[in-house]
């Protein structure tokens, strides 16, 4: 507790400096209008970092990368990929003149530039330090009994800044309720740190510390963020490796990475060295606390080495990829894994392909077709397979259905009835690939999608609908229906409705939640209530966002969730949060098992952070 | 944008003048006492089930005070081995031009024939919020689950969205999130016939329930009568409203 207090003080004397301010409510109102399933505080590592290394829309791999900031429709990050390469921007409210909302525009405003690299010289230098703290009442059993290690506190610790043009640092430091900040012969708890250098000449980007690699169509290698989204199914590209404070515990890679270009042809060189939690497989939980958890923690050594060549043309792009990776895991020879990425534009059609290997020996493959029907339709179509001795420990969710093992075909088709209305309908079948016993069949399903949207100036609704069927099983319906409400610029609400049918039994959630902004815009008030009545599936819930805090939860049962959270400007540059969220359960006299039990069947989450932005 | 104001309030105030007939509403959202007009005095009563002699009846007093409208009410359901009285009081206050906020206090009293006196208080949050012709509203029902004993009063959250069609014609849509029941969809439409006669259908979806109601107004009078068919019983119930001249 005190090391973490000493730590906060000391960061937030060091980050003490005038800026300026950035809230990201825009893209977060949108973003939680369309998307079910958030992981807030990765996302918002994302924004941060393009916030202060801006997009250039005259840079074309800058451009494909758009598709990160999850904030543009997959109709729109098209249009504007094909007007940015063949026009010179001068400003991104050029993209007007096609058919892009203004609203989307301004969403991606913060994270945009126009200018050349040689402008940015007189660009500002940003920093960014964030500090916040968590702790929940009653506490559990494991902080009770003294089985946790650690203090009952979550920190988190973020800074990152400009030291000029070229050089960019950064530092985070997260540790969970329970978990020590020091591990005795392990080192500090989850540090993350990047070091990024760019702007000479040919060599464009040396990245040192975390990052992320993100390979074609993301078979083989896609751990950067990105939205899961189950109704509709989109892709990133572009990028490769990307740095990254993200707090998260496995999916990342660790070591030196760089990117070159030369004419047409860009080259990525990267080399990892990490370890990972585990024992005989790998443990993704995050949460080391107790002396048997800590025996997890960082065992498995994974090396990686590799190359990526990207040759794009005006309208195609081809790429290629080989890397040798070891994990101390498989206690085999090192894997040779290959991608092979090609992407073909023609007129209103886009054909997108990459093959991934390993050893030459089981493969994966995703091809896909996107057409552009007139000005408001998009139809796709994606063929997608995966052997089921394939690597998938870095892949992305390109899959609704399992962890990718498997073959499938998906269609989607989107349009816009009029002015307002859009409809969208998506169709997934799937064959599983994955090991099983000789008389155990593979696994088949289909699944159904739709979704109805009215967007006006003041208010959004929502409507997704979807239909599993695995075969010989029963089959699950899926509603969720959102209405958003813009009161006036400084009141706007929301409510949710998720209902679940499994097994004839509905499970259900109720939502509402609230939004206000003072006239200065120096407060920010939300509070949000849910009712939840489940049978036999569990509900996810999303309180309104709160900078840093992971704000969801699947819940089961029945009972109900409040928070109140209070954010407020204290001056131009220091921002602070309060959040408070009560978690009630009428169905149970105690919440959870284990160490992670609860003597009561309420418990209070509190968190608090201070946030800094400067500029100079 | 005055006009648009000026003629939704007008609008939406006319319904309300036109029709009392959510006095017979078993969850009524004390946002709504500020359309009301004041004062105002009513009686209900629902016969639930006739055979064991199951009712609910309610008898009430809505006035104002400065700005602040109040209402208290009395409120009784059961048969005569089993009674839950509740006296209730709520007021509303208008936030803003569109958003206004309501509370009720209820002290809960059951009284179990030769067996059992239990009481609680409890309190509900009503919220409204209303554009031009929309009219949003959200009920949350004893949200810190007060019991009797355990789980045994009724702890739910209501969204209502209430569309005004023209000025004679309503519809609503109701979501209701119960902590005992789970949740439940109710739609209704209501229609007034030269501000004197209404006409109100309902139904429910889960279970599968019904009903329709009729209102009369005459002179400071107003007659309400409906009927439920309920998925356990049917039931028949009559509400009186009497608004005194000013």
């Amino acid at each position: 507790m005190k090391n973490s207090i000493y730590c906060t003080v000391l960061v937030c004397v060091f980050a003490f400096q005038v800026s300026f301010a950035q809230n990201f409510t825009k893209q977060w109102q949108y973003v939680e209008s369309t998307i079910e399933h958030i992981d807030v505080t990765e996302l918002f590592e994302v924004w941060e970092y393009y916030q202060q290394t801006p997009l250039n829309l005259n840079n074309r791999t800058h451009v494909n990368l758009l598709s990160t900031l999850n904030l543009l429709t997959d109709e729109e990050l098209k249009l504007i990929r094909t007007f940015c390469a063949q026009n010179r921007v001068n400003s991104i409210y050029q993209l007007q003149t096609l058919d892009v909302e203004l609203e989307s525009l301004r969403r991606i405003r913060p994270f945009i530039t126009t200018t050349l690299i040689a402008d940015e010289t007189n660009r500002k230098r940003k920093t960014n330090f964030y500090a916040g703290l968590q702790f929940q009442t009653p506490q559990r059993l494991g902080v009770l009994e003294k089985k946790y290690i650690g203090t009952a506190i979550k920190t988190h610790l973020r800074y990152r800044t400009e030291l000029n043009s070229k050089w960019k640092i950064g530092l985070a430091l997260e540790k969970d309720i329970g978990e020590p900040m020091y591990y005795k012969n392990k080192g500090i708890n989850n540090l993350s740190w990047s070091v990024e250098f760019s702007g000479l000449s040919k060599l464009r980007k040396i990245t040192f510390g975390k990052y992320d690699i993100s390979l074609g169509e993301g078979i083989l290698f896609g751990t950067a963020y990105r939205i899961n989204n189950p109704y509709f199914l989109s892709y990133n590209k572009g990028v490769v490796v990307k740095s990254s404070l993200s707090p998260k515990e496995y999916n990342y890679f660790e070591g030196i990475a760089s990117t070159w270009e030369y004419k047409q042809i860009t080259m990525d060189l990267f080399a990892s060295a990490t370890k990972a939690n585990g024992l005989n497989t790998y443990d993704n939980t995050g949460q080391f606390r107790t002396n048997t958890e800590i025996e997890k923690y960082k065992t498995i050594s994974r090396h990686l080495v590799g190359i990526h060549l990207r040759k794009e043309h005006r309208n195609s792009n081809f790429a290629w990829a080989g890397i040798v990776y070891k994990s101390s895991l498989y206690k085999e020879e090192a894997l040779f894994l290959q991608s092979f990425y090609l992407s073909k534009n023609y007129y209103n059609l886009e054909f997108v392909s990459e093959t991934a290997c390993q050893d030459l020996k089981a493969w994966a493959n995703i091809q896909k077709l996107n057409i552009s029907l007139g000005n408001s339709s998009f139809l796709t179509v994606q063929f997608r397979t995966r052997e089921s001795n394939m690597i998938n420990e870095f892949n992305s969710d390109y899959t609704s259905f399992s962890n990718g093992y498997e073959t499938g075909f998906y269609y989607a088709f989107q349009s816009s009835l009029t002015n307002r209305w859009t409809l969208k309908l998506a169709f997934d079948t799937f064959e599983s690939k994955q090991l099983k016993l000789e008389d155990v069949p593979y696994e088949k399903g289909r699944k159904i999608l739709g979704e109805l949207l009215k967007t006006t100036e003041h208010n959004k609704f929502v409507c997704q609908y979807q239909l599993k069927q695995l075969k010989e099983r029963e089959k699950t319906q899926k509603v969720r229906i959102l209405y958003q409400q813009i009161q006036n610029t400084q009141l706007r609400w929301d409510t949710k409705l998720y209902c679940t049918l499994e097994k004839a039994e509905v499970n259900s959630s109720l939502q509402f939640n609230l939004y206000w902004t003072s006239k200065s815009k120096l407060e920010k008030l939300s509070f949000s209530n849910c009712y939840f009545y489940t049978h036999n599936e569990s509900i996810y819930w999303q309180a309104p966002h709160f900078f840093g805090s992971y704000n969801a939860r699947f819940l089961s049962g029945r009972g109900s969730t409040l928070s109140i959270s209070l954010q407020k400007k204290m001056r131009k540059d220091l921002k602070i949060g309060l959040q408070a969220l009560v978690l009630n359960y009428v169905d149970r006299a105690e919440i959870g098992t284990g160490n992670e039990r609860i003597a009561n069947n309420k418990k209070l989450d509190f968190a608090v952070y201070l946030k800094w932005n400067r500029r100079d | 944008m005055k006009l648009i104001t000026l003629f939704m309030l007008c609008f939406s105030a006319s319904i309300y003048a036109q029709n009392n007939y959510f006095f017979l509403d078993r969850y009524l959202n004390p946002s709504i006492l500020y359309d009301l007009n004041t004062p105002t005095y009513y009686l209900n009563n629902t016969t639930l089930n006739q055979e064991i002699g199951l009712y609910e009846r309610e008898l009430g007093y809505v006035f104002r005070i400065k700005n602040n409208v109040y209402k208290t009410s009395l409120y009784q359901y059961g048969y005569n081995k089993f009674q839950e009285t509740s006296f209730k009081i709520s007021t509303a206050k208008k936030l803003s031009k569109s958003i206004e906020l309501g509370v009720r206090l209820s002290y809960n009293y059951l009284n179990i024939y030769e067996l059992e006196n239990l009481s609680t208080v409890s309190f509900d949050l009503g919220f409204g919020i209303r554009r031009k012709r929309y009219i949003l509203r959200l009920l949350l029902e004893n949200p810190l689950n007060a019991s009797y004993v355990e789980n045994d009063l009724e702890s739910q959250f209501i969204i209502s969205s209430m569309y005004l069609w023209t000025n004679n014609l309503t519809s609503e849509i109701r979501f209701e999130e119960s902590l005992q029941s789970g949740l439940n969809l109710l739609h209704r439409i209501k229609y007034c016939y030269k501000t004197r006669v209404s006409l109100i259908l309902s139904q429910r979806v889960k279970p599968m329930e019904y009903g329709y109601g009729l209102g009369y107004k005459l002179k400071n009078f107003e007659f309400y009568s409906q009927y439920i068919k309920y998925s356990y019983t049917n039931a028949l119930g009559i509400c009186i409203v009497y608004t005194p001249k000013k």
